[in-house]
């Protein structure tokens, strides 16, 4: 699915060269469900973003389903990435003047997607996580829980080949941390390929498969 | 849950482009009108900024528009010239008249090939007459006597009667639409018989009204019959079309298809100096004014009403840009709340572009509320700006080119507003909006140089209407070493020889104090002629001196100064003896003018006594050499003083005897003092036109930087609990956030001064008689304006200083 090879990522400050990412080698096939963890600072966020294109690196091989991202210009990177990947954040990052209905529905909104193939798909995506009701209100009218929920049914909508997320359950209670986990299972089975940025050992034994991520450099496979 | 093969099929069908776009707008329309509601205070200040911007700048856009398109409507505008007449006016200067002899036309349209039509048009304005129709009589003042080959040059469509030759054989006149109307009402006005005085003419033509971009209107037309009818001689010349001495004619013609402007000219030159060779020697040219041409420049060429169309058109560019600032600057300074939803936005799949579409659309919508508060507000201003400006060009809403003038601004102000925050907002990176990491420290840069040039428009528009009101307070309460006060004048010369019936009979009023007589209206025009001769005059010197004939007390009634010699005391009427005003003499160089012998106009005499300057025409104009001669007979204008309760009787008292004379028109008078004001109409109407300006510039840009107060007191409630907590008193924090609005002020001061400096001395020469810019007045109205500002961020800051911080700490 993709290919990471000896990926380096650095900032500059004053004399130092200060890295982020150091020949970080990674391999993801097709269905797999991986859990990066690793402490506060060691460069998940990072890693993530880079494999999701929303952040470049400084040097090294990055494949994409057989496209070289790396070579790519800005504007074939975004495309690629607004067809085949899906993002969900720790902080859920809705619209809050958007309704839950037109959270889910803005991706297909940029996608072009004719007026009622998108009724039927966000129709669909309400019914899949039971959130039909909540459809009309506004984020900051919802939990946590529902707000992730919706975070995630925005993700998927555009029917993307790899969900990435980081700490999705961060600012969830264990019971709807359980509920996500336990969705991210039910994807993965049907075929979305899954990394997650995870702090709890919990979390990561849904995956299958852990990368330990220390000072920017993957531990072990 | 759906099944899980839905989730990997990939894409359905993609939409038409034309669904695509209005699934687009309904969807930004949406979020447009949320954020406003969202956001009131901010969706406010932008609609009611924009809104009175748009207002203005429309009212005016659409005036500087139609005087533009002033004239261009006709078929052949290109190919319309005004003939005008180009002559020596003595020391190596030239003038030029906007009018020529009317025999040119004639001539002009047997002899010159060049020209395809021509036709004249005399319009005596200003001289009333009484129409009558049965019973009714119809005072008309806007009257002109013209020639079928006018109807061909132009396009006054005629809507009854001949087309071809809309006056008839025999006296007739052609009406506007709305002169039939008021004539005849609804009855067929062709036909129908109309009398002037002593005359009577037939209606044998109706046209339409003259639109409003056409400077020729006229309430009705006479056939040149008549004037040919009235006309009693010019010496030698006994006909009009044989009148080569007096150029009181509009003419204009119609250039062929290629025909040379150069050789029209020069044949009439020829023609003239063979008609006229007295004249001859004078006249250079007669120059071809280009139709397009007539209304907006003089006919010397300089600009003359262009220069006020030019003045009102970058006053509208500046109060549109103004209130666009206010919008730009607001959604700027608000960007920083909308970095995370254009991060996610773009995370989940926005184009730039797209991005740029939204903020477009949004502006958009916010611009659609305010031109609709633009049409409400224009509905109001309108009669104001009408009464204030005294242009009462009617704007017709079915005109669709008035649509689009207005939709040409308002495109402008879109692109103008939406183009900056579009491109600004929509270039965030994704994962630093996300992370709050963008710092607009830019943003801030560019918004507070807008302030600034809002604030540079602003004060100088304010500073420029403090000079011009001090300007014009200074010539009307200059002292003119003339006394004017209850002096009243009536035009005597109208009163069919009995003139001086009228001096005699009210000369016995007991509340006339005193009466003269002139041959002129002071502040109504002065004649002057050149040839003034005397001993020791170089003989390049020509010396153009404005002649009054007046009676025995002329100085005494009003109360000017002799300077030197005697009064006209004794000497009797009409003897050649001259009183010279100081600026004669000093001109003149002459060291002891009294005594001296002049010769002007025929008359050789000596001058009796020398008059202080005192002034008789506007102050615009530098007081001009004045030779004033004793001549009672045949009184023109009779002056009288009056006790002032009592001016209304001697009013009625002349009305009475006017109507003895004149039953058909209104009395003419006039008190002095009203025509001394009257000299400064056009500039007490700019003014106030300009305190209007300055009023609307300096609210919006107030509007403004009370929008940025607010953000920025928002933005930084934090911080200013962080430092009440410590321990700051309110007046210190409010100051503390003041203080970076009012230091754009002061920049904007700083660099309005040298441009008001710069501009008014230019401005100020335009007066012969002027006040000096007083630095007292750059810096009290400074001060009014950093107040002004201070207030409106107070507003705010205040509120803010004062807040519990035990609040605004919690919501972190
Ligand atoms: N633009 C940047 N400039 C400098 N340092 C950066 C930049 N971006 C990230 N870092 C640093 O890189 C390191 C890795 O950051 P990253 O956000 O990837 O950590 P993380 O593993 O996700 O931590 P957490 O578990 O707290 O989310 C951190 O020390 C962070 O301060
Ligand atoms: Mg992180």
């Amino acid at each position: 699915m993709l290919e990471l090879k000896g990926i380096y990522k650095w900032v500059n400050s004053g004399n130092n060269r200060l890295f982020l990412l150091k020949d970080v080698d990674l391999s993801v096939q097709p269905g797999e469900f991986i859990s990066i963890m690793g402490p506060s600072g060691s460069g998940k966020s990072t890693l993530l973003n880079v494999i999701g294109m929303l952040d470049t690196f400084d040097q090294g091989e990055f494949t994409f389903l057989h496209e070289p991202v790396h070579k790519l210009k800005e504007k074939q990177r975004s495309s690629l990435y607004k067809q085949y990947i899906g993002f969900v954040f720790q902080a859920y990052h809705l619209i809050d003047e958007l309704t839950v209905y037109e959270n889910i529905e803005t991706p297909l909104i940029y996608q072009d997607i004719k007026s009622s193939e998108r009724k039927a798909m966000v129709a669909d995506m309400l019914d899949r996580f039971q959130i039909v009701g909540k459809k009309d209100l506004f984020p900051t009218q919802l939990s946590g829980g529902q707000q992730q929920l919706v975070g995630i049914a925005r993700a998927l909508i555009a029917k993307p080949r790899l969900l990435l997320a980081d700490e999705p359950t961060g600012n969830l209670n264990s019971k709807q941390g359980e509920e996500i986990m336990g969705l991210f299972k039910e994807l993965n089975k049907e075929g979305v390929t899954i990394i997650q940025v995870t702090h709890s050992e919990k979390n990561a034994g849904y995956g299958s498969r852990i990368i330990n991520l220390l000072d920017g450099m993957i531990q072990n496979n | 849950m759906s099944s899980g093969s839905s989730l990997r099929c990939r894409k359905g069908g993609e939409a038409t482009p034309l669904t695509k776009i209005t699934v687009m707008l309904r969807s930004y329309f949406k979020i447009a009108i949320r954020n406003i509601f969202k956001n009131r205070t901010y969706s406010f200040i932008n609609i009611a900024g924009l809104g009175l911007g748009l207002a203005t700048g429309f009212i005016m856009l659409l005036w500087v528009n139609n005087e533009y398109s002033m004239n261009r409507y006709h078929k052949h505008s290109d190919r319309i010239y005004q003939v005008n007449a180009k002559f020596k006016s003595g020391n190596g200067e030239t003038q030029v008249w906007e009018t020529t002899p009317a025999p040119i036309a004639l001539f002009a349209r047997q002899n010159i090939s060049d020209i395809e039509q021509i036709a004249r048009l005399r319009s005596p304005f200003g001289l009333k007459q009484a129409v009558k129709i049965d019973n009714k009589i119809f005072i008309e003042d806007k009257i002109g006597y013209t020639e079928n080959e006018l109807f061909k040059i132009f396009d006054f469509p005629v809507i009854a009667g001949n087309p071809k030759e809309p006056f008839a054989k025999g006296l007739s006149v052609v009406l506007p639409e709305s002169t039939a109307k008021k004539y005849f009402g609804e009855d067929d006005p062709v036909g129908k018989v109309l009398s002037f005085r002593d005359t009577t003419v037939v209606v044998s033509a109706v046209i339409k009204d003259f639109p409003a971009n056409s400077s020729l209107q006229y309430s009705l037309l006479v056939s040149l019959d008549m004037a040919k009818l009235k006309f009693r001689g010019n010496g030698n010349w006994k006909t009009v079309d044989q009148d080569w001495g007096n150029y009181d004619y509009s003419t204009y013609c119609l250039l062929k298809k290629g025909g040379n402007i150069q050789n029209a000219s020069t044949a009439m030159l020829a023609e003239l100096k063979k008609a006229n060779p007295q004249a001859a020697g004078d006249m250079l040219d007669f120059p071809f004014r280009p139709l397009k041409d007539v209304y907006l420049y003089k006919a010397d060429g300089t600009k003359g009403r262009l220069i006020m169309v030019e003045i009102f058109f970058l006053v509208a560019i500046f109060v549109l840009l103004i209130a666009s600032i206010n919008y730009i600057n607001l959604v700027t300074a608000r960007s920083t709340q909308r970095i995370k939803e254009i991060g996610i936005r773009k995370i989940i799949g926005a184009a730039k572009r797209q991005l740029c579409r939204q903020f477009f659309i949004e502006t958009g919508v916010l611009l659609a509320l305010a031109t609709v508060t633009a049409f409400l507000l224009m509905n109001l201003l309108m009669p104001v700006y009408q009464q204030v400006s005294g242009n009462t060009t009617a704007y017709d809403f079915a005109n669709w080119q008035l649509w689009k003038v207005l939709g040409a601004i308002v495109a402008v102000v879109w692109l103008l507003t939406g183009l900056y925050p579009a491109l600004l907002l929509s270039s965030f990176r994704p994962i630093e909006s996300l992370k709050g990491k963008i710092f607009l420290s830019s943003t801030g840069f560019i918004r507070k140089s807008l302030v600034v040039l809002q604030f540079v428009v602003s004060i100088t528009l304010v500073l420029g209407t403090v000079f011009i009101h001090r300007q014009l307070s200074y010539i009307q309460n200059k002292d003119l070493n003339i006394n004017t006060s209850n002096v009243i004048v009536f035009p005597t010369w109208k009163m069919k020889g009995k003139g001086n019936d009228f001096k005699n009979e009210i000369q016995r009023l007991s509340y006339v104090q005193d009466i003269t007589v002139a041959d002129m209206s002071l502040f109504d025009g002065a004649n002057s002629s050149g040839g003034l001769d005397w001993e020791g005059k170089a003989t390049n010197e020509n010396i153009t001196a404005v002649h009054m004939d007046v009676d025995k007390n002329f100085m005494q009634f009003f109360h000017t100064d002799l300077k030197e010699g005697t009064d006209f005391g004794t000497i009797s009427s009409g003897s050649p003896n001259f009183i010279l005003n100081e600026t004669a003499v000093r001109k003149m160089a002459l060291q002891k003018p009294i005594g001296e012998t002049i010769r002007f106009r025929g008359d050789t005499g000596i001058i009796i006594g020398v008059v202080k300057d005192f002034h008789f025409e506007s102050l615009k104009k530098e007081i001009r050499p004045t030779v004033i001669k004793y001549n009672a007979e045949a009184p023109e204008f009779v002056y009288a003083r009056v006790e002032q309760r009592k001016a209304q009787q001697l009013i009625n008292f002349t009305e009475k005897f006017w109507k003895q004379i004149e039953p058909a028109l209104p009395l003419e008078y006039a008190f002095l003092d009203d025509e001394l004001a009257r000299q400064y109409d056009k500039e007490t109407r700019a003014s106030h036109l300009f305190d209007a300006f300055a009023v609307i510039t300096m609210f919006i840009s107030c509007l403004g930087l009370f929008g940025l107060a607010t953000y920025s007191a928002e933005r930084r409630v934090k911080e200013i609990g962080i430092r009440k907590v410590l321990g700051a008193g309110t007046t210190r924090l409010a100051s503390l956030l003041s203080r970076e609005f009012i230091i754009l002020v002061v920049i904007a001061i700083v660099i309005a001064i040298p441009i008001v400096w710069i501009g008014m001395t230019r401005l100020l020469n335009y007066f012969a008689y002027r006040i000096s810019l007083q630095w007292w007045v750059f810096l009290a109205t400074s001060v009014v304006a950093v107040s002004i500002a201070v207030i409106t961020v107070s507003f705010q800051t205040i509120r803010a200083a004062v807040a519990n911080p035990v609040k605004s700490l919690r919501t972190e």
